[in-house]
């Protein structure tokens, strides 16, 4: 009893603060609690009516509990008697029972004899029955001067007194809604709980958690379920509840009423309530109600209790989340489909068997709830009002409809259809406009989701949410035909979207070796597998080039083209016919390899070819040019993107931190590869922190230069007796071609490949030796190594091509004899006649084998590149098989018998060598490029190459390698490689280019044979095949004045690209001192802004403490701010969202799940907007939808 | 399974066996013909909804899904709220000599218990966030709470000490000495916790991935 009273008073005291009109409610009904229930015979007649007419309940008094619950329950219940009275002065418990029960035995049967002592009950209903038309007077009133304060409040106004008016128990369920302890609302495991709150009388208030098989016990005439699946409130919902249910606490504590609209409101809410909650549960009696904690699960309608009529909601976000909510993140919680099946798969309004109060939420398509209040059975009164919830759009909408609400609160009846329809019709342009910015705003959403490090429930939950509200609204954008085209739009992009999405699939299933390349990386990390992928990356390359020479060159020719034998050049002479099927010439591309298109020389210089008129020589020498066009424009676009991506490496500041916590490559999934990390990232730790150590200490400086420049010098003297090397053996191999040979062995006709190769494999172990003496770091040591066998290689390969040119000259004048030999056989041939007109050529009848012809010094070229290719291949090959994989043998089978650990002593297993095998790809296709133009074949054998290489060294490095333990960067190395490929490529064609343009071809051989230069080609096209004046043009446009100041612009160009470029970088280093100095401020700002919101809440609290000391009597002075506590303790459970500091001030936070209201400058004082550049790189996961300047 | 091996053993094998069984590591990953009956239990929508939600193609998804119901070797029916538990996690070949295995687990999971086993969207966020494609930020964020072995928000001495244990394998040949751990902690903490307040909180951390040209390349696990 005293407890009741207080409770009363609680309310009393907050309806006051807040609303005149409801203070002005009948104190007199809280005062004096009924001990007894008594009806009076009007009111029986009341009852009589409704439920006559099955429209209306009984009329009860609203702010008289126990009565309005037990009239509640009499007009509602046709059923079964109660199954417990309240608590109350004990010696009235069994009196009011017997009361009860009587009560609904009339109802049942519509007898109202058997009302004893109603007296005090009429006068009473009588009052608040009064009171309660005033206050409506005053609502309608209190509308008109302040729309938003209308917009809740009249509609809690008039919905509680069309409650009274129908005889709901509007009082009574708030009063139990506020009995709910606050451990309910708190998180109840993961799966989250169910908190019923019902007011059924039991014999003592108690909490407890229900099984399924418990439920069936209480039949409670109302109940509220709040789901709380995982551990979240739905604020919106429980206002709605809270609203519904006629309940004020909510509102009482808003200080305006433009701030209750917005975010603050749950926050008060949540304060309210719980804080209500304690005080009712701390109160000496205990609340009324029994508190029913479903478990997760149990809440669907099938097990709750029959007859039970509901407010259900599920609430779907955390609790931490409405207190500290992720910024950007519509805090929308939402009743899901499925959750509410039950509910709409009844109808609530009809079929209720007890014509009791009862309400549901509804889940309508899109993101809008509906509550559906009853008064009674058959009561054609529905009120329906949407929750603050999806988003800002929707609950534009909400606001619309409350408002509507409001005015159609008056007790007609309204279909819930009708006032759907009309809803609907009401949508204006700005909202169109909003709703538009929204709609494109939730597919934002949906495109950025997958960058939110929330868990992926939460992310479905979202993603759903978002598809439906754009699935919904999207239909309504545009009007008439636009609405036609916009659904048309909207349906293609949603094509196109899932055609990329599958292409994009179709493409990384394209990817060849992508899993042995995964399965390298997760053994031997990300440098091993960089090596590999660098490897994939030449393969598609030379695909290309492969696909260019051999479609537009090779395939013509040899089907359209002369066949074999038909001309000297396609003709293997006389003399080299014994052999020319021999193994040992076809290896060396001679005999029958020589002539045919595998070399320059097989080609005829006929202008036009086959049927499709081909245009031979011309498509040869494109062929040639777009070979490295194509090979320039792929390098530097690559090594651009990776440039990209690079970023920042910009300075050493972070030297220990990179090293601390990025230093761990993931991908490693061998246990020995992981030893060896571990021992690396020790002792890079040791290393570096020795160097921070000593970074002033030097050692003996003059000691250290002399020794490095030492060290180059026998570097260059390497490199130096190498050159000379290749030099000498190239020479002596023309001496050995000059004399024949056939003289000689082997050896000798493979000098110059075995040398260059044989150099190319010890060199870099002499290197190797060498480097110590410098005493470099390892990775600074690392580039001086890799910058010294790229010299070695380069030094090789252009003493190559110098001796090359020498031959190349060597031939030139042996042409020049030849021709002179030719012209006398022809003589001799044909005595002489064909003298004088020698200008059209000869019908030769004579066998083109036997015809005397010229050393054709492109085949040459080459011939030489073809076998350097192979004889490359080779080295690889054997030195893999030798050296990695016979040494790995070895030292697994004989290390059984052996005196010392082979495996771990000296030999040990081969490391793979990443800097040698990139380096000897790079060359590997500097050679590709140069030798392309005279060997056709070459990118064929080089795709050959890579295809064999892919396989045989993925097997070799899986089976035959260690992990190695030198730190080798990728992302770092990679365009490294870039750069030194770009550096081959650019080297290589200069004597391509050199060749091309300077030396005439030969007279016999070749598609450009008999011109004066290859190039002439394009200057007889443009004769032939194009009109006149497009020739003259040409040639206007290549004289030399046009093209040295094409040249001269385009130097300017790349001049003022590159300042531009630099002033870039200079304006972006700046702006990331910037930012970061801005974050630092920030930093502090969220800091203040974290203990004045701090403060704020504590001051919230004390108002409200105080208040509720002022209502309670000094209650709550017992308890610590229990709402407080648990907000830190949420605070702390969860994790930081971004770690602004604003961990604290959780309760402002909420503001950001704010209500739709109006978006613009509405800020809450706890949370300011920062407009400014907060959040640099991206750099938080979450932010707030305001101030997203970066985004 | 075949990193599983001793190197020892393995070396045998592969020298003997060069695509013997144990490298069928490598061919379960076949990616069409995955879609077979137990596939099927990832309707359309899920498999485009996942794809929406993370980083990884439709193959990765498949390929993730074949690997967890293996891990879960169980029946397949319930696949969705199965949980793998830590341990079996952790026994997988991509994640067996991650010393974060452990952290990686129980940053990953769901779970209530706090026990660390993953369900199969947890096993996908997870593979979302080591993928190739996903962002920085999202990468930080995850290594950030990898890192924060208390789970209190900030990295701590504590959390670095175990940090640089964890790097150092753990072992006594290579860990760190007392003086050494100190010094490079300290370093670590002059050079990333801005506002000097003793830890490295996440934006920090954040603040110097960000700038670290190797991070987004070794914070990969590729299945």
């Amino acid at each position: 009893m005293e407890s009741n009273v207080h409770r009363c008073k609680v309310r009393m005291s907050g309806l006051s603060s807040l609303h005149p009109v409801i203070a002005s409610m009948n104190p007199a009904a809280y005062e004096g609690l009924p001990m007894s229930i008594e009806l009076d015979n009007d009111e029986s007649d009341d009852e009589e009516q409704d439920e006559e007419t099955d429209n209306d309940d009984s009329v009860v008094e609203p702010q008289n509990s126990k009565k309005t619950a037990q009239r509640n329950r009499n007009g509602k219940r046709k059923t079964e008697q109660e199954s417990e009275e309240r608590s109350e002065a004990s010696e009235e418990e069994k009196e009011e029972k017997s009361r009860k029960k009587n009560v609904q035995n009339r109802t049942k049967s519509t007898n109202r004899n058997n009302s004893d002592g109603a007296e005090e009950e009429i006068t009473k209903n009588r009052k608040n029955r009064r009171n309660v038309r005033s206050k409506k007077e005053d609502s309608d009133v209190e509308e008109s001067d302040d729309e938003s304060v209308a917009l809740s409040m009249t509609a809690v106004d008039s919905r509680l007194s069309d409650f009274t008016d129908k005889g709901s128990i509007v009082g009574q369920q708030c009063k139990e809604l506020l009995t709910v302890p606050v451990p309910f609302f708190q998180r109840v495991g993961e799966g989250g709980a169910v908190v019923q709150v019902c007011e059924e009388p039991a014999p003592r208030p108690h909490i407890r958690t229900l099984g399924p098989e418990e439920l069936q016990i209480p039949q409670p005439p109302l109940l509220l379920i709040v789901h709380q699946p995982q551990g979240r409130v739905h604020v919106g919902l429980m206002e709605t509840c809270l609203m519904a249910l006629g309940c004020p606490v909510s509102l009482e504590k808003a200080p305006d009423p433009a701030q209750r609209l917005r975010g603050s409101r749950e926050a008060f809410l949540t304060t309210a309530v719980v804080g209500a909650m304690k005080r009712l549960q701390q109160s000496p009696g205990g609340p009324d109600g029994t508190l029913w904690a479903l478990l997760p699960g149990q809440a669907d309608e099938n097990q709750a209790p029959e007859g039970v009529h509901v407010a259900e909601a599920c609430i779907l976000e955390a609790e931490r989340d409405w207190r500290n909510p992720g910024p950007d993140l519509p805090r929308l919680m939402e009743v899901g489909e499925e959750e509410l099946a039950g509910d709409k798969g009844r109808d609530i309004r009809n079929d209720d068997p007890l014509g009791g109060g009862l309400m549901g939420v509804h889940r309508q398509k899109g993101p809008t709830h509906k509550v559906h209040i009853k008064p009674n059975k058959g009561a054609q009164y529905l009120t329906d009002f949407s929750l603050y919830g999806a988003s800002k759009e929707s609950s534009i909408f909400v606001l619309k409809r409350r408002y509507k609400i409001m005015y159609q609160l008056s007790p007609v009846t309204c279909s819930n259809s009708e006032e759907e329809s009309e809803e609907e019709e009401i949508i204006t342009e700005e909202d169109m406009a909003k709703l538009k910015e929204e709609v494109e705003e939730k597919k934002k959403l949906i495109a950025t989701l997958r960058n939110k490090p929330s868990p992926m429930k939460q992310k479905l939950q979202l993603l759903k949410e978002a598809q439906q509200f754009v699935e919904k609204f999207e239909g309504a954008l545009g009007k008439g035909k636009g609405k036609r085209f916009y659904a048309y739009k909207v349906m293609m992009t949603k094509k196109w979207m899932k055609f990329q999405r599958d292409f994009e699939n179709f493409k990384t299933a394209c990817i060849p070796w992508e899993m042995k390349i995964k399965e390298i990386e997760s053994h031997f990390g990300s440098s091993v597998a960089s090596y590999f992928i660098f490897l994939r990356w030449m393969y598609g390359i030379n695909m290309v080039l492969f696909g260019l020479t051999f479609g537009l060159v090779m395939i013509p020719e040899a089907l359209m083209g002369k066949p074999y034998g038909s001309m000297p050049r396609k003709t293997v002479p006389k003399s080299e016919q014994t052999s020319a099927m021999n193994f040992a010439t076809l290896w060396d591309f001679g005999g029958y390899a020589q002539y045919s298109v595998l070399f320059y020389g097989y080609y005829n210089n006929q202008r036009t070819i086959g049927w499709l008129k081909f245009r031979l020589p011309l498509g040869y020498f494109l062929v040639g040019i777009g070979t490295i066009g194509y090979s320039f424009m792929v390098v530097i676009r690559t090594m651009a993107s990776n440039a990209n991506e690079e970023g920042g490496g910009d300075d050493t500041s972070f030297n220990f931190s990179w090293k601390m916590f990025t230093s761990w490559d993931y991908l490693i999934g061998n246990a020995e590869t992981a030893d060896n990390k571990f021992a690396s990232i020790t002792t890079s730790f040791k290393e570096s922190i020795l160097e921070e150590q000593e970074n002033r200490k030097e050692g003996n400086i003059h000691l250290t230069r002399f020794l490095r420049v030492f060290a180059n010098f026998l570097v260059l003297l390497t490199l130096a007796g190498s050159g000379y090397l290749i030099f000498f053996v190239v020479r002596r191999s023309q001496k050995f071609a000059q004399e024949g040979l056939d003289d000689y062995g082997w050896w000798e006709r493979n000098e110059v490949n075995m040398v260059m190769s044989l150099l190319g494999m010890f060199c870099p172990m002499l290197f190797d030796i060498i480097s110590p003496l410098e005493n470099y770091h390892p990775r600074i040591a690392l580039q001086w190594q890799l910058g010294r066998i790229f010299a070695l290689f380069l030094g090789n390969l252009y003493t190559f091509i110098i001796a090359l040119l020498d031959e190349i000259n060597l031939k030139l004048e042996e042409e020049k004899i030849v021709r002179y030999n030719i012209t006398i056989w022809e003589k001799n041939l044909y005595n002489g006649t064909w003298l004088e007109n020698s200008t059209s050529h000869p019908p030769l009848d004579v066998d083109p084998a036997i015809v005397p012809r010229g050393p054709c010094w492109e085949t040459m070229v080459g011939q030489e590149f073809v076998r350097l290719t192979v004889s490359d291949t080779l080295t690889t090959v054997i030195t893999i098989l030798i050296g990695d994989f016979l040494r790995a043998v070895f030292v697994r089978f004989i290390n059984y018998c052996w005196c010392w650990d082979l495996e771990y002593g000296f030999p040990s297993y081969a490391e793979f060598d990443i800097s040698g095998n990139v380096l000897g790809l790079i060359f590997n296709q500097g050679m590709i490029w140069m030798g392309a133009f005279y060997a056709p074949c070459l990118p064929a054998i080089n795709v050959l190459r890579l295809l064999a290489s892919m396989y045989l060294q993925c097997w070799a490095v899986m089976c035959t390698n260690v992990p190695h333990e030198r730190v080798f960067k990728a992302s770092r190395s990679n365009n490294f490689y870039m750069a030194m490929l770009l550096i081959i490529l650019f080297l290589s064609t200069l004597p391509a280019v050199y060749t091309i343009v300077s030396i005439p071809p030969s007279f016999d051989c070749g598609p450009f044979s008999g011109k004066d230069r290859m190039f002439d080609v394009i200057q007889e096209t443009l004769d032939n095949d194009f009109p006149a004046w497009f020739g003259k043009a040409f040639t206007a446009a290549t004289n030399p004045g046009l093209i040295l100041s094409f040249i001269l612009l385009m130097a300017l160009a790349i001049y003022y690209l590159q300042t531009t470029s630099e002033s870039y970088k200079a304006a972006n280093l700046e702006l990331k001192k910037k930012l970061q100095n801005q974050s630092d401020e920030n930093k502090k700002r969220n800091k203040r802004n974290a203990t004045a919101a701090a403060n704020q809440m504590e001051e919230l609290q004390n108002s409200m403490q105080k208040a509720n000391q002022r209502a309670t009597g000094g209650d709550m002075d017992k308890k610590p701010n229990g709402v407080n506590s648990s907000n830190e303790h949420s605070a702390h459970g969860a994790y930081p969202p971004n770690g602004r500091g604003m961990r604290l001030a959780a309760p402002p936070r909420v503001a950001v799940t704010r209500p739709p209201g109006p978006r613009g400058p509405g800020q809450l004082p706890g949370l300011p907007r920062y407009p400014g550049p907060q959040q640099y790189h991206g750099a938080h996961p979450r932010m707030p939808r305001g101030g997203t300047a970066y985004r | 399974m075949l990193s599983g091996l001793l190197h020892k053993d393995s070396e045998l094998q592969r020298v003997l066996f060069p695509e013997g069984p144990e490298l069928k590591v490598c061919s379960r990953s076949g990616h069409i013909g995955i879609m077979g009956g137990s596939a099927s239990h990832l309707s359309k929508e899920q498999l485009s909804e996942y794809q929406e939600l993370t980083f990884l193609t439709k193959q990765d998804i498949l390929h993730a899904y074949r690997i967890f119901t293996e891990l879960l070797s169980k029946e397949l029916d319930d696949f969705q709220n199965t949980r793998v538990s830590k341990d079996r996690i952790c026994e997988m070949p991509e994640l067996k000599a991650n010393p974060f295995r452990e952290r990686i687990c129980l940053v990953f999971s769901t779970a209530a218990e706090k026990d660390g086993s993953i369900s199969f969207e947890d096993f996908l966020d997870m593979l979302s966030a080591f993928s190739d494609s996903a962002t920085l930020e999202i990468k930080s964020h995850y290594a950030f709470r990898i890192f924060d072995f208390d789970d209190d928000g900030t990295l701590d001495k504590e959390d670095l000490k175990k940090l640089v244990n964890c790097l150092t394998g753990g072992t006594s040949d290579t860990q760190l000495s007392e003086g050494e751990m100190n010094q490079l902690i300290q370093n670590i903490l002059e050079e990333s916790d801005i506002d000097k307040d003793g830890t490295v909180n996440l934006s920090e951390f954040q603040h110097v991935i960000s700038r670290s040209p190797d991070f987004v390349s070794s914070f990969k696990i590729v299945l």
